[in-house]
């Protein structure tokens, strides 16, 4: 079967009447926990997860995924109207955004991220359609010690770039590592860790460990001080961007779209990463980096086409390896498992129905959210007239009943409230919370990897050196974390630190 | 290292976090900036201590009082002393989001969450 071929079969699959409907529930329920502070898409995700169960697969995985990148859609409406990310990926949105809002520029700062995140994903879906085949046929050849070593670049490339100091970074990386052994060992059998409490066996949950840091401790965060918002409604007037926006934003689009994409490909990339580098490009790029802050619409273009690009981007590893490179791709995966479908190489060729309709139907999903988008700005701006005293209780009610229904145990809204304390902690900290998840996500699979390349090596660690594909990608690993102790480098990164810390001043 | 067993990862991140734990308390008795004190300024403990113990109760009771009752009683509690809100308001919000969630839930996305006191 020719590109051809299984691009209309896609397009059978994304048309079929039921798929069209879940995919506008899922493009929809994400745009609105977008824009909800405090609810992701993570938590979105786990909570429709137990619907999903009577859906067929494809329906599944369509619904599942238009959460996702319809969430970022939502969280940038939320940044630049209220300078309040709904999402983490929308935070160097508020830095210009605002501003843009401020100055009576909503418009078209809505407009242009709207747009620019279409485009986005337009360019990427049609890279991902070229590269994802021939790339699982080369992942057919990955063994486990490639496997470790991937992994390791992820974390590394997440520590690397995290917001907080390295050494934070590297002990919460640690933390997930350990916290991913705890339950039954798979090699062995052995039990690890569970201190004779049941729910520990299968280990300590991705699901309630993620809702508990940024669900519950997100809310107690802003339970602090509850401060009233201010909303620039008044003059959101006309959407579509002016000629000069256009011109100014056009590159910005296309470099995010590519920084996006190949960030997102990374495991421990993703769209929070990927919209910070495009920001930090968009600004060296500039002709006046020093207006950048003042509502610079390059800096709204750029990072949401990279946010949304890197959402497609993340698709790959998971759909060709295997890998989850972050938590919702982790919790998409277990969809598939339930179905009875193992992520890997053999993916594409095994269920091409699957593949081509998720693919094309994210690329429906999208026109769906342009086309929806604009005019229902309005009702997302009601949404967030709701006032957070009424919304922080609704939204600890949909983070346990999530974390119960996962499972149908109340132990895991006790893990999820621990976590939520330990992630409230770690914010006021600032310890960095992704490389922890991520290292949970990758751990099992990261012990796999490692004891079994040990075994088969019979004890000496040289074997990640001995296989060209693992050596480069180690050694491109170690040259990130060498790169911290090189002075000069250490200064760029502590530059990119600072916009970080100022976006989330903001 | 020839037959890495059950306890090689686990001994591995062991030593990830004893280390890097080690650096930051060093860094931290290093650091003569009062960086620490500023955190806990301005910060409503009793709140976020009150909010804390309120989810650890509802887990609690979940199974015995039902979805509905234990959660009108939580988004009353929370609505009306961590979110400062009146009480009609409160009883009216947790009225309507224990409802609405329950149908939600149980009967649109067919959660099977306990029924516990109201059998139902």
């Amino acid at each position: 079967m020719g590109l051809f071929d299984q691009i209309v079969m896609g397009f059978n699959v994304a048309f079929q009447p039921l798929n069209l409907l879940f995919c506008f529930i899922g493009v929809l329920t994400g745009t609105l926990v977008g824009v909800l502070p405090g609810l992701g898409p993570v938590a979105t995700i786990s909570l429709l997860l137990p619907v999903t169960y009577q859906l067929d697969p494809v329906t599944a995985i369509i619904m599942l995924a238009g959460i996702y990148y319809g969430a970022m859609y939502g969280g940038s409406t939320t940044s630049i109207l209220v300078n309040m990310p709904g999402e983490a990926a929308s935070v160097v949105t508020c830095i210009d955004g605002y501003q843009m809002a401020r100055q009576g520029r909503a418009g078209p700062a809505l407009g242009i991220s709207a747009f620019g995140s279409f485009i986005a994903a337009t360019i990427s879906i049609m890279i991902l359609m070229f590269m994802a085949p021939p790339l699982a046929k080369g992942a057919l050849k990955f063994g486990p010690p490639e496997y470790f070593s991937l992994m390791i670049l992820g974390l590394t490339l997440l520590v690397y770039l995290s917001a907080g100091p390295m050494s934070k970074a590297l002990l919460m990386a640690g933390f997930g590592l350990f916290l991913g052994t705890i339950g039954v060992d798979s090699l062995t059998g052995t039990i690890r860790f569970t201190f004779d409490i049941p729910v520990l066996m299968d280990g300590v949950g991705l699901v309630p460990v993620v809702m508990g840091m940024f669900g519950v401790g997100e809310v107690l965060q802003n339970l602090e001080l509850i401060t009233k918002r201010d909303i620039h409604t008044e003059k959101i007037g006309h959407v579509l961007p002016t000629r000069q926006d256009w011109i100014q934003s056009k590159w910005p689009i296309v470099r995010g779209t590519f920084i996006g994409f190949f960030l997102g490909i990374l495991p421990g990339g993703g769209a929070v990463i990927s919209s910070f580098a495009s920001y930090a490009v968009e600004k060296k790029f500039s002709k006046s980096p020093e207006k950048f802050g003042t509502g610079m619409i390059a800096g709204v273009a750029g990072p949401e086409a990279a946010n949304n690009s890197a959402v497609v981007g993340a698709f790959i590893p998971l759909l060709t390896l295997g890998i989850p490179p972050n938590a919702v791709m982790a919790i998409l995966m277990g969809a598939l498992m339930i179905h009875g479908i193992q992520p890997g190489p053999m993916l594409i060729s095994e269920q091409p129905t699957l593949f081509w309709g998720v693919i094309i139907s994210m690329y429906v999903g999208n026109a769906m959210l342009l086309i929806l988008n604009l005019p229902l700005i309005g009702l997302w701006v009601r949404v967030l007239r709701v006032p957070y005293t009424i919304l922080f209780p609704l939204i600890l009610l949909f983070c346990l009943t999530g974390a119960y229904t996962m499972n149908h145990n109340v132990a895991d809204i006790y893990i999820m409230i621990i976590f939520g304390v330990v992630g409230y902690l770690m914010k006021k900290y600032r310890y960095d919370a992704p490389p922890l998840v991520l290292a949970l996500v990758l751990g099992r699979m990261m012990e796999e990897a490692l004891r079994r390349s040990l075994l088969i090596s019979g004890g000496s660690p040289f074997i990640f050196f001995e296989r060209p594909l693992s050596a480069v990608i180690l050694v491109v690993a170690i040259f990130m974390l060498g790169s911290h102790l090189i002075p000069a480098l250490r200064k760029k990164r502590e530059k990119i630190e600072k916009i970080v810390a100022e976006g989330e001043n903001f | 290292m020839k037959r890495p067993g059950s306890g090689f990862m686990p001994f591995i991140s062991g030593l990830l976090i004893c280390g890097f734990a080690g650096l930051i308390f060093l860094q931290a008795f290093l650091d003569k900036s009062k960086r620490a004190e500023k955190i806990w300024a301005n910060v409503q403990l009793r709140r976020l201590i009150f909010s804390v113990i309120l989810l650890t109760l509802y887990a609690l009771l979940l199974e015995s009082l039902g979805f509905i009752v234990d959660s009108f009683f939580l988004i009353l509690l929370l609505s009306r002393y961590s979110g400062s809100q009146n009480w009609g308001k409160s009883l009216l919000c947790a009225a309507l989001s224990s409802i609405v969630s329950y149908l939600l839930f149980e009967i649109c996305l067919k959660a099977q969450l306990p029924t516990g006191l109201l059998g139902f």
